[in-house]
Order: C-alpha cells, then sequence, then structure tokens
C-alpha cells in the first residue's frame, strides 16, 4: 500500500470525527475554541493528501465560527468536499458504520 | 389535547433483516422482512413526521445497497401516497441520529426539527476519545450534523433535555442510554382512542415486547451503544403508556404492522399502514377512495 493510500483513511478518520464534533459544537454553541487547535493541526497533517482540502475547508468553518456566523456556503464546502473524500476512501476500505437496520453487511 | 389521525407509511425495506439485530441473542435464527418507515400526524393544526428517512444518495446509497435496503422511494412519494406533500409538514420529530431515521431531513425544509441535546452532545465528548474508541460514533455522519446546521441557522431546531410537549399531545421523552445515548420515543395522546407510542429505535418489532420465545419476557433490541439494563425499562416505560397493548406501540421496522392495521400496499410495493382517522378524515388505504 503506498503512503498516501495508508495515510488518507486514517486522515479520513480525524477528518470524520472533527466534523462531527464541530458541527455538534457549532449546533450547540459550545467548545468551538477548543476545536481549533485540532483543526489547525489535521490542516498541517493533511497537507499534499487527498484530505487537504477538506481540512482546509473544516479549519475554515471551525475558524470562522469563533469569529461570528457561519455561511451556508462555509457548510456546503465542508459537505462536498467531505463527500468527495469519503468517495475516494471507500474505493479501497470498506464502510465504517456500524450497521443499525442492516441485512447482510456485505461493502466491496 | 387534540384528534390526530396517524399513519405509518414504509419508504424502504430489507428483504433479508438478521433476526439477531432484531433480538438480542437470536444469533443464527435466519432472516425475516423489515420496511423502513416514518409516522405522520395529521390534526387540523398540524401535520407532523416522526423520522425522516434518508436520501438514496451518497453515503445513504452506499449504506443502504451494502445493507440490502431496496424499493426506496423519496418523501415526495411516500406522502404523496397520503395526498401530502413534504413542504407541509411544519413538525419533524427524529428519534435518533442514524441514517436511516434522521438522514433525510433536508427533505422537510419547512419543518421544526425536536432532537434530544445529548444526542449531539455525546459526539462533542467522544471528539476527544482515541481513535480506538470511536466506535462509539461511528453510525454517523458529518452529513447528517451539517443538516442539522443549517436548520440550526434557520432558527428551526430545537434540541429537547427533558420530557417535552411539542405540540397538543404530542410528547417527546427521553431515553438516553438505550440504542443510542440521546435517542427519545414519542407519545400521542388522542381524544377519541387514547395513546399511541412511536418507539423510535428502542424497539424493532412486536417480539421485543412478546418475548423472542412468545414467553412475554421482553427480549432488547440486537444494537444498543447505551445499556441493555436501560433499554428493557425504557420498553417498560413504553408498555406502561401504551396500557399493555403492543399494538399501541409503534416499532419502525415491523412487517406485522400491515396486517395488524387497516393498510395498502402501493403500486411502488411501499405499504401505509391507517393507525388512527380523525373525524372528517378521508381514508387513505381503502382502495375505493384513496387515489394511486
Amino acid at each position: 500500500m503506498s503512503a498516501v493510500a495508508f495515510e488518507t483513511p486514517e486522515l479520513y478518520r480525524r477528518f470524520k470525527s472533527l466534523a462531527v464534533a464541530a458541527s455538534a459544537a457549532l449546533i450547540l454553541g459550545e467548545r468551538v475554541d477548543e476545536l481549533r487547535p485540532v483543526a489547525d493541526e489535521l490542516h498541517r497533517d493533511a497537507a499534499g493528501t487527498s484530505c487537504e482540502e477538506p481540512a482546509a475547508r473544516l479549519r475554515q468553518l471551525v475558524h470562522g465560527a469563533l469569529s461570528g456566523e457561519v455561511s451556508d456556503a462555509e457548510l456546503d464546502a465542508v459537505r462536498a468536499s467531505h463527500r468527495s473524500l469519503r468517495r475516494e476512501v471507500w474505493t479501497t476500505q470498506p464502510c465504517e458504520y456500524v450497521p443499525c437496520c442492516a441485512g447482510t453487511h456485505h461493502h466491496r | 389535547m387534540a384528534d390526530y389521525s396517524i399513519w405509518v407509511v414504509e419508504y424502504a425495506r430489507v428483504n433479508e433483516f438478521a433476526r439477531g439485530l432484531l433480538l438480542y441473542g437470536q444469533w443464527n435464527t435466519g432472516t425475516t422482512i423489515a420496511p423502513y418507515c416514518y409516522a405522520v400526524l395529521k390534526s387540523d393544526d398540524h401535520l407532523a413526521v416522526i423520522d425522516s428517512g434518508y436520501n438514496h444518495v451518497e453515503f445513504g446509497k452506499v449504506l443502504a445497497d451494502s445493507y440490502g435496503v431496496s424499493d426506496w422511494q423519496p418523501p415526495e412519494v411516500v406522502l404523496g401516497h397520503l395526498g401530502f406533500s413534504p413542504d407541509d409538514v411544519d413538525t419533524l420529530v427524529l428519534t435518533h441520529n442514524h441514517f436511516d431515521h434522521a438522514g433525510g431531513v433536508e427533505f422537510f425544509p419547512n419543518a421544526r426539527v425536536y432532537f434530544q441535546e445529548r444526542e449531539i452532545s455525546k459526539y462533542l465528548w467522544a471528539v476527544g476519545l482515541p481513535d480506538r474508541l470511536q466506535w462509539l460514533t461511528s453510525a454517523t455522519d458529518p452529513d447528517l450534523m451539517l443538516w442539522l446546521v443549517n436548520r440550526l441557522k434557520q432558527g428551526k431546531l430545537t434540541l429537547l433535555s427533558e420530557e417535552t410537549e411539542i405540540l397538543p399531545g404530542v410528547r417527546c421523552i427521553p431515553a438516553h442510554d438505550t440504542h443510542t445515548a440521546g435517542s427519545q420515543y414519542v407519545t400521542v395522546e388522542n381524544e377519541r382512542d387514547g395513546k399511541w407510542v412511536f418507539a423510535g429505535d428502542n424497539a424493532y418489532v412486536y417480539e421485543n415486547f412478546t418475548g423472542a420465545n412468545g414467553d412475554g419476557r421482553f427480549t432488547p433490541i440486537g444494537l444498543i451503544f447505551g445499556s441493555s439494563e436501560r433499554c428493557v425499562l425504557t420498553m417498560e416505560e413504553m408498555w406502561q403508556h401504551a396500557g399493555e397493548e403492543p399494538s399501541r406501540i409503534v416499532p419502525f421496522h415491523e412487517q406485522n404492522l400491515w396486517s395488524t392495521f387497516p393498510s395498502r400496499q402501493f403500486d411502488d410495493s411501499l405499504h401505509v399502514a391507517e393507525l388512527s382517522l380523525a373525524a372528517g378524515e378521508p381514508s387513505r388505504v381503502d382502495s375505493a377512495l384513496a387515489a394511486t
């Protein structure tokens, strides 16, 4: 497995966890400041990988939330970049979701 | 109190649903058909939906395909079976944050969304945990959360932390640390025909209440992020709300809904069960009256 192929799923896991947490922080209106260094670190580590763009968008969302209103465009940008990253990861990695209401769970 | 007409609408189904997931401990006992459903409540003043389904694109499609979900239709079609439009829905209750229950928020643009605060706050708590513990968050997706942020920005998201009457006779009741950290179930008290209980995923099927062996001992669901004890005690709460009558409890993955209540299967193969009709409300399942 290439270095990039190895790094991207790991970065994706970090991105996904942070994106969920950042959304929760925005909804609750609390602890966004605690996520800023996490977003900065992810953005640094993602440089030169498929996760760079999503990490940049997410960092922008977190920083934007600290300085005022979050725009629909910022939310859409995070959503779109996350979808793109997820599509790429799922071409090589099994889906990580817990099968809540599933029949046979058989990802390619 | 008010009088609601109540329907359960099927929007997709799994034809080979593992019984071991429906009923804890029933490993290697085969599969069954499990519908994916949500409920529709109509009063003189409100059109409410309990759970939203999911959008069959992107991760929703990937998950659904991998889980063997078939016959999915969007709310425009599913609510169309009742003669409603998703745009008409003013109230949307999400029982928990899994894709098949909360993945369709975007379809209901005019609805105020009601959700348990704990279901959100636990994600923020989990971000501080090491990666080896992230199974705890692995049944949600940023897409679902970002749609909730959108709804908050529109001023149409209400977070709940205790039992709350959100509409006349409609109560959201916390079921924390059960199927998920911040699940809730819903009771609807009708002036005309009494109380109905909408279980979310705190019960998948009637058998959770009647017992996997038919012995009347509650058998909890097979996927629990909280505790089995909390699940069983929440089932007891719902059982008491329902007056110990299982048909008064509505599990959204129960195929016997179609034989328990007047129902109709539409040309797209999806079912509608008609649980209660307010005075003057026409039936949607009487084929002589309803338009396919």
